[in-house]
């Protein structure tokens, strides 16, 4: 069995309390679904109209499955439904349509989705704006568009050529939506500043790109502090660790000569953002 | 349906953005757990959700679980320059064009691609269990972000259908990229199947018998789609 089966049964201790929450027969419905799914490759090339009303044959699958997977594609309203006429609006591949979300809107009963608005929610702005988008055009705000991975974008009769109406360039689509060269990442870099060039990097290192990002703030402020009049690493009364409190230098004995076993040398202290007179056997 | 549970925990966008303020949430992360919030009380942090469930999970998974949530919700979520709360885009995109239902359905989905994405790039591979689990918390969480900026308030079979789109959104751009192993889940289709005529699904799928009653009390199921 694979894992995402098997994660029904198991039970995780979450980050955040939420309201709302998916039934648990919804969770197992939809590990059942994304199974069949994932098992028929279930894609644009296909899609849930083609496929869901063989499924017994196809798959083998039992009365009860059969009933799960296609209430699940029934309730997600990829179903009888929608019929012939989200058939048609989709290209006559229900699936095509729901995967691209540019006309999701259509598949699940909103005609306007069918005009292929879409929205980056995590890009500029700049969405994908239908089939006969200008390639400049500002994206209004839409229907979310998950974008096609990059190597579908380029298919003849993807996707990709289908949220977009088949010649749009690139730029059309968002830049290269969420995946692709120009797309969401790298128009967001700026965001949030270093956590998103964590996310960029590997977002499950994310954390450490915080830590990091902290990191260099904190640095950041200790510099300006330093430069700063009236304060900072290089006021005299910033040295009050030292042993003669006011004298942020040591004596040419202490330093050079010291005759007394010891010299004395002054250290940055990162934990403390101050200078440390410290005695040097 | 009224199988949607609901808890009592009080909720807020003022809290999530308390939360990221302090941006320190229980694995570190910016999301609305942070620790102002946890002082608000306004979402207390961790926990499994007053369910009473005790995790079953192992420290790794758990440890990842946390991880991919977090990043999730930093990607819901700003704390950009003090200007903390929940991004512009995410609430734009919860709206889907009039069509909330899609809203919920496409966000949720893409974040969690672009969170697994993320993570392959890096070469850590996510669990299907923590996927699942970890993306469930999230589509709650954007769905009552959805609620809190009064966008819509999902019916629990909206909420419910937009789940299954979501799952649909993510399988098939995953099956489309081929990052879905579609021979491993044949057969796991296979040993669902064969569980089920022996009358032990739930053995395999916690909780697939009553998705099969339910479905069956709706009048589908019926293989006619």
């Amino acid at each position: 069995m694979s894992s995402v089966a098997k994660g029904v049964g198991k039970v995780f201790k979450k980050v955040g309390k939420v309201a709302k929450k998916v039934a648990p027969y919804a969770l197992a419905a939809g590990a059942v679904y994304f199974t069949a799914g994932a098992a028929l490759g279930v894609t644009a090339a296909g899609g849930w109209g083609a496929v869901a009303g063989s499924l017994s044959s196809s798959l083998g699958l039992s009365p009860g499955l059969t009933a799960v997977v296609t209430g699940a594609v029934t309730q997600a309203g990829y179903g009888a439904a929608i019929g012939a006429a989200g058939a048609a609006i989709t290209g006559g591949d229900i699936g095509q349509g729901a995967l691209y979300g540019a006309a999701a809107g259509a598949v699940t009963g909103g005609i306007s989705g069918a005009a292929g608005i879409g929205t980056d929610p995590l890009g500029s702005g700049t969405g994908v704006t239908g089939g006969n988008a200008a390639p400049a055009a500002p994206g209004p705000t839409g229907v979310a568009n998950l974008q096609p991975p990059a190597g579908a974008a380029t298919a003849p009769g993807s996707a990709a050529s289908y949220v977009t109406g088949g010649n749009a360039p690139a730029a059309a689509r968002g830049g290269g939506g969420l995946l692709g060269p120009g797309g969401w990442l790298e128009r967001n870099q700026t965001l949030v500043g270093e956590t998103v060039k964590g996310i960029g990097g590997g977002l499950l290192q994310g954390l450490s790109a915080q830590d990091e990002a902290k990191a260099l703030e904190n640095r950041d402020r200790r510099r300006a502090g330093n430069y700063a009049s009236g304060g900072g690493l290089l006021d005299r009364a910033a040295v009050v660790n030292g042993a003669r409190p006011g004298a942020a230098h040591p004596t040419v004995e202490e330093k050079y000569a010291p005759s007394h076993g010891y010299r004395i040398e002054y250290r940055y202290n990162a934990e403390t953002d101050q200078v440390d007179r410290v005695r040097v056997a | 349906m009224a199988d949607m549970m609901t808890d009592d925990k009080p909720s807020g966008l003022l809290a999530r953005a308390a939360g990221q303020m302090s941006g320190n949430g229980p694995t570190g992360g910016a999301g609305p757990t942070g620790g102002a919030m946890a002082a608000q009380g306004a979402r207390p942090m961790g926990g499994t959700d007053g369910g009473g469930d005790t995790p079953n999970v192992t420290p790794e998974e758990q440890h990842l679980y946390d991880q991919f949530v977090s990043n999730a919700y930093n990607l819901i979520y700003s704390s950009d320059g003090g200007q903390a709360g929940v991004r512009p885009q995410v609430l734009e995109s919860l709206k889907g064009n009039g069509d909330p239902r899609e809203g919920l359905a496409t966000t949720a989905a893409m974040i969690a691609k672009r969170v697994a994405d993320s993570a392959a790039e890096s070469g850590v591979k996510i669990d299907g269990a923590v996927m699942l689990n970890a993306g469930e918390e999230v589509f709650n969480d954007l769905a009552d972000l959805q609620k809190e900026a009064g966008i819509a308030d999902l019916s629990d079979e909206d909420t419910e259908a937009a789940w299954y789109q979501a799952l649909t959104l993510y399988q098939q751009t995953a099956t489309a990229e081929g990052s879905l192993d579609t021979q491993e889940f044949a057969q796991d289709m296979q040993t669902m199947a064969r569980a089920d005529q022996e009358g032990r699904l739930d053995e395999v799928v916690p909780g697939a018998s009553q998705a099969v009653e339910r479905f069956k009390s709706m009048g589908g199921g019926k293989g006619g789609v």
